[in-house]
């Protein structure tokens, strides 16, 4: 009957696909890098590639360490706990330090110091002075530090101002241009880009600064800190970490990295 | 004769409801056997105890000196060798007129795919439908599908064929191709035992007659006894009264 | 215009997302299939306490959002490809849609044929394999297609468990290209659109192929 035989090689057809969704790994460790990929000049995702500060530094951090890393995409919002949870073995990609995050993952010593700034649309009159005023709509990426800062410095403080969640930074952006929201307040480098390339101006600087480290899963089983840190400090004296920072962040200082651990002691 | 089917004291209930009460006949090879009797007196569920569909809750069914009703029996084994025609004609709705009459030959005998067909088409021409052959039961009229339904019965070379109201569900001017295909077959020595209500049709073919009342059986014997001279008052009634709806035949 | 350079030149990145939507698509409907088909055999055939469990099962199933399932399946204590764990989450959501749909053409299959069969001495097994799964998908085609339509657009959550697919590769278009959200977004509409349009007219060829005088006619 027909309906027998197409049945039949439908099944064929299904069981052969199988293996193919499923890979195999090499010989090397190979861990997990967990970034939100849409981050520059961090990381980001360009015809399949992952490019970007964290790339370049994570590629020479295991040449010489003697790993691999796996380069794995999860939602901002996920992407804490899931590294918490051992789903992600390094996280990295703007990971900014906070206390409350070292509670509940291993960071590892502070690699970058960035500035915080706001944003406007280009043809917005507002100043540094009243941009927090007035009931604007002040935005920045759910979950972040930046956001929370307007969160713990501003609104609970009594500032006059609507605070505006988003899932990326792209929407806030799309929606400071069409004059949805009053301002964007982001972290120095994506600030400066953004400013660059949209329609889009900041309008107030140096706001807090945030500490951008890498982590890993509570108790570090696989040993990666000490490897990271290494790692960067070779990059810093081999001169590797002035070229970075020159190629993604010309506005940046060049320090001694990593930096001392008192940093991330309350 | 050899005796093709045994029912003794047949009982069956549903709840409080007693059906069947101590249901006995005998059925030889090659006769042909016609219960009547009014609704609700058991007729269809004596036939469904017979090849166990419905279990009878006491008694014994005995077919060919294998008892149907021991556990033990491989009913399925038995029931391909009962063919069942049933009131609603019941052909499995996704296959044509010949994947349905070769159904049993393939799927329960195991035959292969041709000798299935061929033993099919042979059945086919025996009811008269082997043009009919590619066609689906949903394009056949009723007295149709209900030949196909005999020749998928036949196909299984049954030693009795089981008849449940075979043209109750028939428009009138279908019933007649359907009574002849089972007259013929009766003319062939085909061990039946036929649940109708068609009254001419059952003078004419019986060998033996039953008259079942309430779940007893009040009357049994030779159709031109039965039919012309009943014994029991309320056979008589009953015959009366179905004369009087459709007609002396 | 500028996006649409922009769009033209990353059609193979788009490609890629779509291979992997198309992917999730095929492993969950199938992973869907047999565990819906399973469900609703145990739910029509299976005796009263299986019935009941399996009935509870699905009706667990349907009302959980694919989201917190996918996440579900995420934490779980052990290592999984997010491919597989995708399948696995979205699958089991399907499953409860499956498994009505199926249990739904089950129970209009006549009974009187399955009778029939009995009566001829088939054995169950032979029974459900000849009458009742070739009717199972006879019926099931065309609430069938739905399904399919339904699953293909939600392939656009799995970019919770790090899959890149249709709607990820969009968002890493839009961050390099500092672009136009809007179009890039719409194109991405475009391509759920055309995917489902072209699985649908799969179906509805298959659906004919498969129909027989006696069943009913979804279109005409």
């Amino acid at each position: 009957m027909k309906l027998n035989s197409k049945f039949f090689v439908l099944i064929i057809v299904i069981v052969l696909l199988i293996p193919s969704y499923v890979f195999s790994a090499g010989n090397v460790p190979v861990y997990k890098f967990g970034i939100d990929a849409a981050c520059p000049p961090w990381t980001w995702v360009e015809k399949g590639e992952v490019l970007g500060f964290d790339r370049e530094l994570i590629d020479f951090i295991c040449q010489e360490e003697g790993f691999e890393v796996e380069w794995t995409d999860i939602p901002w919002s996920t992407i804490i706990s899931a590294t918490s949870q051992g789903k992600i073995d390094i996280l990295g990609g703007g990971l900014s330090f906070t206390f409350e995050r070292a509670e509940i993952i291993d960071y590892a010593r502070v690699h970058f110091k960035i500035g915080t700034h706001a944003l406007a649309r280009k043809d917005s009159t507002l100043t540094a002075e009243n941009v927090f005023t007035n009931g604007n709509k002040i935005a920045s990426q759910a979950g972040s530090t930046e956001y929370k800062w307007v969160q713990e410095e501003l609104k609970d403080k009594g500032a006059d101002i609507e605070l505006v969640g988003y899932e990326s930074w792209d929407d806030a952006i799309s929606d400071l241009e069409t004059g949805r929201i009053q301002a964007v307040v982001m972290n120095q480098p994506q600030a400066v880009a953004y400013s660059e390339k949209r329609d889009v101006k900041i309008v107030a600087e140096d706001l807090f600064v945030d500490l951008i480290a890498y982590a890993v899963t509570p108790g570090d089983p696989y040993n990666l800190i000490p490897k990271l840190e290494r790692g960067i400090k070779k990059a810093y004296d081999s001169g590797l970490w002035a070229k970075l920072v020159e190629k993604y962040m010309p506005w940046s200082k060049v320090e001694e990295v990593p930096y001392p651990a008192d940093l991330q002691q309350k | 004769m050899p005796i093709t089917l045994q029912v003794e004291n047949l009982k069956k209930s549903f709840g409080n409801l007693e059906v069947l009460k101590k249901v006995s006949f005998n059925l030889e090879k090659g006769k042909t056997m016609v219960v009547i009797g009014p609704s609700g007196s058991g007729k269809s569920t004596l036939l469904r105890c017979i090849n166990q569909l419905t279990p009878p809750d006491s008694g014994s069914v005995v077919l060919d000196g294998i008892e149907l009703t021991n556990n033990k029996t491989d009913l399925n084994e038995a029931r391909s060798e009962i063919g069942f025609v049933f009131q609603n004609f019941n052909l499995i709705t996704h296959l044509n007129v010949l994947g349905n009459v070769s159904f049993g030959p393939l799927r329960v005998k195991g035959k292969s795919k041709k000798d299935s067909n061929d033993i099919a088409m042979e059945e086919l021409k025996k009811v008269g439908l082997e043009d009919k052959a590619f066609s689906y039961p949903a394009e056949l009229s009723g007295g149709q599908q209900q030949r196909v339904s005999i020749a998928r019965a036949l196909a299984l070379n049954p030693k009795l064929i089981l008849f449940d109201e075979p043209t109750s569900a028939l428009d009138p001017e279908l019933i007649g191709e359907v009574l002849d295909v089972i007259i013929k077959l009766a003319k062939e020595g085909m061990t039946s035992l036929i649940v109708t209500h068609e009254m001419g049709f059952a003078r004419s073919i019986a060998d033996e007659a039953i008259f079942l009342e309430n779940g007893i059986i009040l009357e049994k014997g030779p159709p031109k006894d039965l039919f012309s001279n009943p014994k029991n008052k309320r056979t008589m009634d009953f015959l009366q009264k179905i004369s009087q709806l459709y007609g002396e035949e | 215009m500028h996006i649409f350079s922009v769009i033209l030149s990353e059609l193979p990145q788009f490609l890629k997302g779509i291979l992997i939507a198309i992917k999730l698509a095929a492993g969950l409907l199938t992973f869907g299939f047999i565990l819906g088909m399973t469900m609703a055999m145990l739910e029509v055939f299976g005796n009263k306490i299986i019935s009941k469990i399996t009935s509870f099962i699905r009706k667990l199933l349907w009302g959980i959002p694919q989201i917190i399932l996918l996440l579900l399946v995420f934490y779980l204590p052990f290592d999984m490809n997010p491919m597989i764990a995708a399948i696995i989450a979205l699958g089991l959501c399907s499953s409860a849609f499956q498994s009505q749909i199926f249990r739904g053409a089950i129970l209009s299959i006549d009974p009187g044929q399955i009778e029939a069969a009995k009566a001829m001495g088939l054995k169950s097994w032979k029974i459900l394999l000849y009458i009742i799964l070739p009717q199972i998908m006879i019926l099931s085609v065309g609430p069938w297609t739905n399904e399919f339509s339904s699953e293909i657009k939600d392939t656009s959550l799995a970019y919770v468990v790090g899959l890149i697919e249709i709607m990820r590769q969009a968002r890493y278009i839009i961050t390099y290209t500092y672009g136009n959200s809007l179009a890039i977004f719409f194109f991405a509409g475009l391509i759920y659109f055309v995917l489902t349009k072209i699985g649908n007219t799969i179906f509805f060829k298959i659906e004919d192929l498969l129909w027989v005088p006696g069943f009913e006619k979804r279109r005409e």
